[in-house]
């Protein structure tokens, strides 16, 4: 599978059609094809420290999050020669807070606090407050000794015709095929990590395609991850920054993956 | 009641127990597919014949398979099991089994097996009975 | 033979030197957890993946049932994992057991009517049967890498398919 070079939007001839590949400029999109967001605070937790401590949010949390569920470590040893399992109970790893649509799960857990948030998605605006009053919330509770990772993640799904065969209408980079090769694509998976080394931020890019249970269609998954690896004091206020700044990066990766016909589709 | 050695009849009714809670559904009344799928050692669904007993009685019948006692039990008439495509005859001892048969191949089977779970009358085990020991 | 080590809930621990057979257990379960984190896509999938190993565990012995039920293979786990990652993600995970044959068992269950049900052996075979409002299909098919049609038709029908 060839992929066009990197960077600079370009018209390629595919099979005798033109194609334009430029990016989507980025705006609002209204109808946004996000299904999760997460917002993933990594960290040292100090020595000690005790999961069933996030129990003690449970009062404070419970008008916005009634749900609450243990989030168990489970291994297995599976040896196949001699036939069996054998399952061991890792004990308490965490708590999840649910809204009572299932909507927004905020996790606690000893190696970090995650915010979810399950489409239809709201705004940046709304959600980035939410994320921070958690995050103290976490912090008096479990008072980490340091932030170790920051991260931003949208998962995006785009239903296609399934009679698609040129998906530079839709993404930017699609796979290009080698003209002896069957033309139909039924199944592509790309997953490319970039850094910038000026901001320190990175991200890791997923395009996935699978089939749906409808056979008329396509998903194209898009998958965001943008983050940063540094060591943070968990009250700097940096932290908030750095979150901006992987939104930004976040938003442009995401519109220059997809083409203004795409984006058209979400407005 | 007498049992008819060589026949269940289409009105007699047979209880295939049930040992594991994902095996049924209280709220509904509701016994699942799979309990019903035949024994790889027999091709056979072990069933006990329970008209004319007592629910003491009828619990009776079901072995404790270990530390573990039935929980429920899933009911269908003869007549339902021979409707559905399948038979259901004497198999003694024990006193009273039975065993569904005539067992088709294996993706047909699952829908034989939905298909008498969509028949089926649910009884529960009433609470009184002695709590299940954990294993 | 050295023993795969893995953890479930998110966190996957793999002993380095595996099998051939671990190694593509491995790899099923990694994809089963790429989306680490997320509550659409590997929470699910986490749970599945536990729950098929929970399943494994209880049916690992031949005669586990009581009633002569064989033992669940290893391979048919591996099997089974690599089904339910090769679900779409925006289709519901199946409750998930051992069958009498031994097989794994999943069933999507949505009421009397409303019933699909997979079965996965250790050659790979899938059977699968279908009940939804007046209508059944059933049949059988072999697992490469992609859930059949009418496999995924049937699931849909009776668990419904998450927009988005």
């Amino acid at each position: 599978m060839l992929w066009p070079h990197w960077g600079m939007p370009s018209t390629r001839h595919i099979h005798g059609r033109e194609r334009n590949s430029t990016m989507a400029h980025p705006r609002h999109l209204s109808r946004a094809p996000i299904t999760e967001a997460l917002i993933d605070f990594r960290v040292k937790a100090h020595d000690g420290f005790q999961p069933a401590e996030f129990m003690r949010l449970k009062d404070s949390l419970g008008p916005r999050f009634p749900k609450v569920q243990e989030r168990r470590g489970l291994k297995a040893t599976i040896l196949p020669q001699q036939e069996r399992a054998e399952l061991t109970n890792l004990g308490l790893h965490g708590l999840f807070f649910q809204s009572e649509d299932d909507k927004t799960v905020a996790q606690f857990r000893i190696d970090g606090f995650t915010l979810n948030r399950l489409r239809p998605y709201t705004s940046w605006d709304e959600l980035l407050p939410v994320v921070m009053e958690l995050w103290n919330n976490y912090c008096d509770v479990a008072q980490p000794e340091y932030v170790a990772r920051l991260a931003l993640r949208y998962l995006n799904r785009i239903e296609l015709p399934a009679t698609t065969v040129d998906f530079g209408h839709y993404i930017t980079k699609a796979p290009e095929l080698p003209p002896e090769v069957p033309p139909r694509i039924r199944r592509f998976v790309s997953r490319v990590t970039v850094e910038d080394e000026n901001t320190g931020l990175s991200a890791h890019m997923g395009q996935t395609l699978e089939q749906d249970a409808d056979s008329r269609i396509f998903a194209l998954l898009l998958d965001v991850d943008a983050f940063r690896e540094e060591r943070f004091d968990p009250s700097d206020p940096r932290i908030r920054d750095v979150l901006g700044a992987l939104r930004d990066l976040k938003n442009t990766i995401f519109f220059s993956l997809i083409t203004e016909e795409t984006a058209g589709m979400f407005e | 009641m007498s049992l008819d050695a060589d026949r269940v009849e289409d009105d007699e009714v047979v209880a295939r127990f049930l040992f594991d809670r994902d095996d049924f559904v209280p709220t509904t009344g509701r016994v699942k597919p799979k309990p019903f799928l035949p024994s790889p050692e027999d091709d056979a669904t072990s069933v006990f014949r329970t008209g004319g007993l007592s629910e003491t009685d009828t619990w009776a019948l079901a072995s404790p398979r270990g530390m573990r006692i039935a929980k429920a039990r899933g009911t269908l008439q003869g007549g339902q099991i021979r409707w559905a495509g399948l038979d259901v005859v004497p198999m003694v001892p024990p006193p009273r089994h039975a065993a569904i048969v005539n067992w088709p191949a294996k993706d047909a089977r699952l829908s034989l097996a939905q298909r008498l779970a969509e028949l089926a009358k649910l009884v529960l085990r009433p609470e009184t009975q002695p709590a299940e020991r954990a294993p | 033979m050295t023993p795969v080590l893995l953890e479930t809930n998110e966190r996957l621990s793999i002993d380095p030197g595996v099998s051939v057979e671990a190694a593509q257990l491995t790899r099923q379960f990694e994809d089963a957890t790429a989306y680490s984190l997320s509550e659409s896509i590997a929470r699910p999938r986490a749970n599945a993946i536990s729950d098929l190993l929970q399943a494994y565990a209880k049916a690992s012995n031949p005669d586990w049932d009581g009633e002569g039920a064989n033992a669940m293979s290893p391979v048919a786990v591996q099997y089974a994992a690599a089904f339910l990652s090769a679900l779409p993600t925006n289709l519901p995970m199946p409750d998930i057991s051992a069958d009498p044959d031994g097989d794994a068992y999943l069933e999507w269950d949505r009421g009397r009517h409303e019933v699909m049900t997979v079965t996965i052996s250790a050659d790979g075979s899938l059977h699968y049967a279908c009940l939804s409002g007046g209508s059944r299909f059933h049949g059988a098919e072999i697992f490469k890498d992609r859930v059949p049609r009418l496999i995924l038709e049937g699931i849909a029908r009776v668990a419904g398919r998450r927009q988005g």
